[in-house]
């Protein structure tokens, strides 16, 4: 019982303690296999894509469709939240860099997740030219220039 | 709760969650084809830096054709399972869920993605002769998954002072319907206490079988709301695959 005590205390110190992410991008494809557990820990509000089609009003990304049968089974609702998790991901990637570069820095063009955003802006838009933006707790954090159709 | 008894429904719940996992896969095909937004083309860029034998495996398995065939794969293990107690099956279910997470920069849908990986290990060392082992690590996991995030939890003011409910109900990503929503904001700050309660006392349920079973009874609950409210369907699927171990070593142990 003891030694039950003991090794819970241990754990709830190494919960508390801030998470670190994973530099390489190849051993983070692994990260599945080293569960954190930490569901919405950080109550705080998520990135938002804003898309613009041409001549058009921002537009923030849509959420999964609903239904009666989607507690059950929810292809298209997860494909949104697959979307979404590019975005929170985007931010991460981005935060990591120096704070001072401009949003068309190639640094940050050139990010995967970058390249993620756009294509699902895009999509968004249904393939016509659009722009997007990231919001991140009411203001502008990051965004792109007009992608051509 | 037997062994055996405890194993099959292990198989038959993970078989579920893996079924569910395929066929949703299936569903958004067009993402992950050559013109889709999780194209490989885009993806494999991550693993420039990465040795060529590996790239030159990872173009081979995770292109459209070769995702086509993991999915498919996934899915004929999940019917499988049930029903074909060779190890082989297990691990064939387990390499799929793995590779499904490697693809999509490490996870498709969180969480969701680490569990069924858990449940689907737990049933390959099982039924590889270890069935206690197996069992024990599926407990283990589901044990550490509602303390270690109720305990998270714990550490964040809003969680704390009740708001943080409200607040995640609101975020769009979740697309809570407004009427769901207003409902979820007007519930009292004993519901966020209570849920805080049954995470980070979660572990009880290892030493009494009728705390076991209340919590396990709170725990579908728990994720069966989450289904209605934040639309997160597979996180019920694959953590009612692992109580049947934690059923299990509860009986064992009690």
């Amino acid at each position: 019982m003891t030694a039950a005590l003991v090794a819970a205390a241990i754990l709830v110190l190494v919960v508390l303690r801030s998470r670190r992410t994973v530099a390489s991008p190849v051993l983070a494809r692994l990260r599945v296999l080293l569960p954190a557990w930490r569901f919405f820990d950080r109550a705080e509000p998520a990135p938002v894509l804003l898309v613009r089609i041409a001549g058009a009003a921002w537009t923030p990304l849509a959420a999964g469709p609903r239904g009666l049968t989607t507690w059950a089974f929810a292809p298209r609702g997860n494909l949104a939240l697959a979307y979404h998790a590019a975005v929170a991901q985007l931010v991460a990637e981005v935060d990591e860099l120096d704070a001072e570069l401009p949003d068309d820095a190639p640094a940050i063009t050139g990010l995967v997740a970058y390249e993620l955003v756009t294509r699902i802006a895009h999509e968004a838009a249904g393939g016509q030219p659009c722009a997007w933006k990231i919001v991140v707790d009411g203001g502008d954090y990051l965004a792109s220039r007009e992608i051509a159709a | 709760m037997t062994v055996a008894d405890a194993v099959t429904w292990l198989a038959r719940l993970a078989a579920l969650a893996t079924a569910v996992a395929a066929l949703e896969m299936i569903v958004v095909h067009r993402a992950f084809g050559d013109d889709g937004v999780f194209r490989w083309a885009t993806l494999r860029r991550d693993l420039a830096g990465a040795p060529r034998p590996l790239r030159a495996v990872a173009d081979l398995l995770f292109g459209t054709r070769g995702t086509w065939a993991i999915a498919l794969l996934q899915l004929a293990c999940a019917l499988a399972l049930p029903w074909l107690e060779h190890p082989a099956i297990a691990w064939l279910a387990v390499g799929c869920a793995l590779a499904i997470s490697i693809r999509f920069r490490g996870s498709y849908n969180g969480g969701s993605d680490a569990m069924l990986l858990v449940v689907l290990i737990a049933l390959a060392i099982a039924r590889s002769g270890l069935p206690l082992a197996g069992l024990a690590y599926a407990a283990t996991q589901l044990v550490l998954s509602y303390f270690i995030a109720g305990v998270a939890k714990l550490g964040e003011p809003r969680w704390r002072d009740g708001t943080a409910l409200p607040m995640l109900v609101t975020l769009p990503p979740y697309g809570v319907p407004a009427r769901l929503a207003a409902l979820v904001a007007r519930l009292p700050r004993a519901v966020t206490w209570g849920m805080l309660a049954f995470e980070c006392g979660f572990p009880v349920a290892l030493v009494d079988r009728t705390a076991c079973l209340v919590l396990l009874g709170a725990g579908a609950l728990f994720h069966l709301a989450n289904a209605i409210i934040f639309g997160l369907d597979r996180f019920l699927w694959t953590w009612l695959a692992a109580y049947p171990a934690l059923l299990f070593w509860v009986d064992r142990l009690t």
